[in-house]
């Protein structure tokens, strides 16, 4: 049974299709990796699944809720996600602790001892407890970023989105939030994740999917992302990769 | 010299006035600021009606708007008394920089914010009030402390109208003492005490701004 169900799913910028009636679907407990060019649609589809886009036509279901074309999502349907972005987009006039916290009080109305242990929970598994009391400012990017899922994983979603979330990151810092997400996986979580990132993507995802001009061209299971791509897309995305390693990092 | 030392109790209360005028302007200025602040982020439709006014207002010199609120309105009826026309002329001034200083404020936070807000269940106007607001508050701060040592200066338009304030009584005693460097300086200077301390702010608001980033 699949916890997220993306049916036909078109969505169009002005008169420029991004998504042209793809379907996909996630497993509870999968994590599933995007890849593809810029402007592939994949941080697009993300948007869709996640509720911050509107789309022309298509479906998507995620756990219990659904959105259906031209809906614009509501609090219940965020109950389902959590998002990470690439920019982090914390808070910045809030402690690592009251961004962690902020939804849970205000949106989910816990009470504060228990916002304050789910916090703690989500703060410990990223490794960043004894920065609680710090502002996002006085981070690095890398911790910055772990603090942003703590975040998204403090509200326990059915379903992690991240949105290149090592893209802005230096090389060194990659690794630390390479690990916190390998360390999620672990544990269960579903989670679906965009990037250029193809040493990034194989080392956390159980399945790469590749998207070219809105669809999705190929399925792959990490193992065999190198050794058999079978579509002229995918190996030339690939060749372009190896060729040009520093684009991994864009 | 004597007649400026027996007339200085009178300068500075007219201080007062000025002070008054410069307070209640403000704080009026403020709600139609933040008024015309969130009708440009609100709507598209409201959009235009709030840049209409903040242009006008932006354009058009204060003292005009001033002659406008006091003569113009009484010549189709609405007689004001000077002092309303002048707390409603400055606050109709205040709201146009001030809508813009906030607009500014609101569009510099980044639109990921809302995004990451929304993402999260938040609603546009709880998101605003908690989320982008304060973050859009402390962008504005030192724009808006420094328009309001602008205003304060531009209270003085005020004894033209007949407001008795504080530039008004520097005159009457500059006329009756024959002295008026003395009395203009002595105008001035309570001018200047009053509006440095907020200049001041302004500067270490944005140097804490600064260093925040």
């Amino acid at each position: 049974m699949a916890l997220v169900s993306v049916r036909n799913l078109s969505k169009q910028y002005g008169q420029l299709p991004v998504l042209d009636g793809m379907s996909t679907e996630i497993a509870a407990g999968e994590v599933v990796a995007i890849v593809g060019r810029s402007g592939s649609g994949k941080s697009t589809l993300l948007r869709c699944v996640g509720g911050l886009e509107v789309f022309q036509a298509g479906e998507v279901m995620c756990g219990d809720a659904a959105l259906t074309a031209g809906q614009v999502a509501g609090k219940d349907y965020f109950r389902n996600v959590g998002i990470v972005f690439q920019q982090f987009n914390l808070f910045p006039h809030l402690t690592v602790f009251s961004n962690v916290t902020i939804a849970l009080r205000q949106v989910q109305k816990l009470k504060k001892p228990v916002a304050a242990e789910r916090a703690t929970q989500a703060l410990r598994t990223v490794g960043l407890l004894e920065k609680s009391d710090v502002y996002p400012a006085r981070l690095s990017g890398g911790q910055q970023q772990r603090v942003a899922i703590a975040r998204a994983l403090a509200l326990k979603p059915k379903i992690m989105l991240l949105d290149e979330v090592t893209s802005a990151l230096d090389p060194e810092l990659v690794e630390e939030v390479t690990n916190v997400l390998r360390g999620l996986a672990e544990q269960g979580n579903t989670m679906l994740i965009v990037t250029h990132d193809i040493q990034f993507a194989a080392s956390v995802a159980d399945r790469i999917v590749f998207m070219h001009a809105g669809r999705i061209h190929e399925e792959v299971k990490p193992t065999d992302l190198l050794s058999r791509p079978q579509t002229e897309e995918l190996v030339r995305f690939l060749g372009r990769k190896r060729m040009n390693p520093k684009e991994d990092r864009v | 010299m004597e007649t400026v030392i027996a007339y200085l109790p009178a300068i500075f209360a007219s201080t007062g006035i000025t002070l008054m005028l410069f307070i209640t302007a403000a704080l009026i200025g403020a709600t139609g600021g933040l008024a015309i602040a969130v009708a440009h982020t609100a709507h598209p439709l409201l959009r235009i009606p709030a840049r209409l006014i903040v242009s006008v207002i932006q354009g058009t010199p204060t003292l005009l708007q001033l002659f406008v609120v006091h003569y113009g309105l009484a010549i189709l009826g609405l007689r004001l008394p000077p002092l309303i026309s002048a707390v409603v002329a400055l606050a109709i001034f205040a709201s146009g920089f001030l809508g813009e200083i906030w607009r500014g404020a609101m569009e510099a936070v980044p639109r990921t914010q809302w995004d990451a807000s929304r993402s999260l269940g938040f609603g546009r106007l709880h998101a605003m009030v908690l989320l982008v607001g304060p973050q859009a508050l402390w962008i504005a701060l030192p724009a808006t402390v420094g328009f309001l040592v602008s205003l304060l200066k531009t209270t003085s338009l005020a004894s033209i109208i007949g407001i008795v304030d504080l530039t008004k009584t520097g005159t009457m005693v500059a006329n009756l003492s024959f002295e008026p460097m003395l009395v203009y300086g002595i105008v001035a200077a309570i001018y200047f005490a009053l509006c440095w301390p907020l200049s001041l702010l302004s500067r270490r608001l944005e140097r804490l701004q600064h260093g925040a980033r």
